[in-house]
C-alpha cells in the first residue's frame, strides 16, 4: 500500500489521474514512455498535441537531436 | 523496409496544412514531415527517422467489446495526461469502429494514444463533446492509420472537413445520435435513431441507441 500511494504521488507529479492499484499504476507508467508531443506551426502559431509512433525506433542518446 | 515502420498517425486538424512538425519526449527531441493526409478521417502521417519515445504493441480496435478497460494517454494543456475508463460504444465506420470511452483526455491530447487492457494501442485520441447530460470522448482506429501508411494511393483531400466536424444534419449517425444523447435531448435522439435503424438495421449500436431514448422518454 505504501509503494502504491509512493507511486501514486509520483504519477500525479506528471499527469492528472491517478490508477486505482499498483498495476494500474505500472501499466499507465509504460505506456506513457511511448507518447510524445507534437508541434507544429500553424498560419504561424504553434499547435501542440499529442503522438506514438506505429512500429520500433533505434532511441536517440540522451539529450540528442536528430 | 514498409513506410509503416517509419509513420507516427497524428490528426490533420492538429498539423494543419504544415508540412513539418517537432516530436518531442523530455529532453528528446526530433523532426518530422507529414508524408500521407487524409483529412476527411482526420488521420495524417508523419515520418520520422528517429522516435524520441518507445513504440507500443499495435493492436486492432475492431477487437474491443464495450465495457473493456482502456487507457487514455496524451499531452494535454502541457503535460502528460493519462486516464482509465471503459469502452462506452463502438461504432462500425468506414470499414472499423469509431471507440467511445469514459476515458477521458483535455485539448492538446489529440494524436495520443488509447491502450486496451493488454497495453496494444487501439485508437487514437481525436475529438470530445461536453454535454448538458454528460460527456464523451472519441478515439478514431488505428486500423485507419496502418491502411494509411500502407496504401500507395495519394489521397487529394487536404481542404476536407473531418467528419466529426461536418455541420450536425451532415454526420454521421452516430455522432448526430451521441451529440443528442449526450445533452439529453431523447426526443431528437429517438427521431434520429428511428432513421440510423432503418438505414442500418444490423447495427447493433443503432439499435441501443435506439431503446436508450425510448426507456429516457416513457
Amino acid at each position: 500500500m505504501k509503494h502504491l500511494i509512493v507511486s501514486c504521488a509520483a504519477l500525479l507529479a506528471s499527469t492528472n489521474v491517478c490508477a486505482q492499484s499498483q498495476n494500474e499504476w505500472i501499466a499507465l507508467r509504460q505506456l506513457a514512455a511511448s507518447v510524445m508531443r507534437v508541434q507544429a506551426i500553424v498560419d504561424g502559431k504553434a499547435s501542440n498535441a499529442s503522438g506514438v509512433a506505429l512500429t520500433p525506433h533505434k532511441l536517440p542518446r540522451r539529450g540528442q537531436v536528430s | 523496409m514498409p513506410a509503416v515502420w517509419r509513420s507516427l498517425p497524428i490528426n490533420c486538424h492538429v498539423v494543419g496544412r504544415s508540412l513539418d512538425a517537432g516530436l518531442m519526449r523530455g529532453p528528446l527531441s526530433s523532426p518530422a514531415t507529414l508524408k500521407v493526409r487524409d483529412a476527411r478521417r482526420d488521420i495524417c502521417l508523419l515520418h520520422v527517422d528517429s522516435s524520441p519515445a518507445f513504440t507500443p504493441e499495435i493492436g486492432r480496435a475492431e477487437t474491443l467489446k464495450v465495457g473493456d478497460t482502456v487507457y487514455a494517454v496524451g499531452f494535454g494543456v502541457g503535460r502528460l495526461t493519462t486516464s482509465v475508463g471503459q469502452v462506452e460504444a463502438l461504432y462500425p465506420y468506414e470499414g472499423s469502429v469509431v471507440v467511445r470511452t469514459s476515458a477521458a483526455f483535455p485539448m492538446g491530447a489529440s494524436g495520443g494514444a488509447l491502450f486496451d487492457s493488454n497495453k496494444r494501442l487501439v485508437g487514437i485520441l481525436t475529438f470530445y463533446r461536453h454535454g448538458h447530460e454528460t460527456h464523451a470522448y472519441y478515439a478514431l482506429p488505428i486500423e485507419w492509420a496502418t491502411q494509411l501508411a500502407n496504401s500507395t494511393q495519394t489521397l487529394d483531400n487536404a481542404l476536407a472537413s473531418p467528419f466529426w466536424e461536418e455541420p450536425a444534419d451532415v454526420q454521421p449517425w452516430f455522432m448526430q445520435a451521441a451529440g443528442h444523447e449526450i445533452d439529453g435531448e431523447w426526443g431528437k435522439m429517438l427521431k434520429v435513431t428511428e432513421r440510423w435503424v432503418a438505414a442500418e438495421p444490423a447495427n447493433t449500436e443503432a439499435r441501443r441507441a435506439l431503446e436508450l431514448a425510448r426507456s429516457k422518454l416513457q
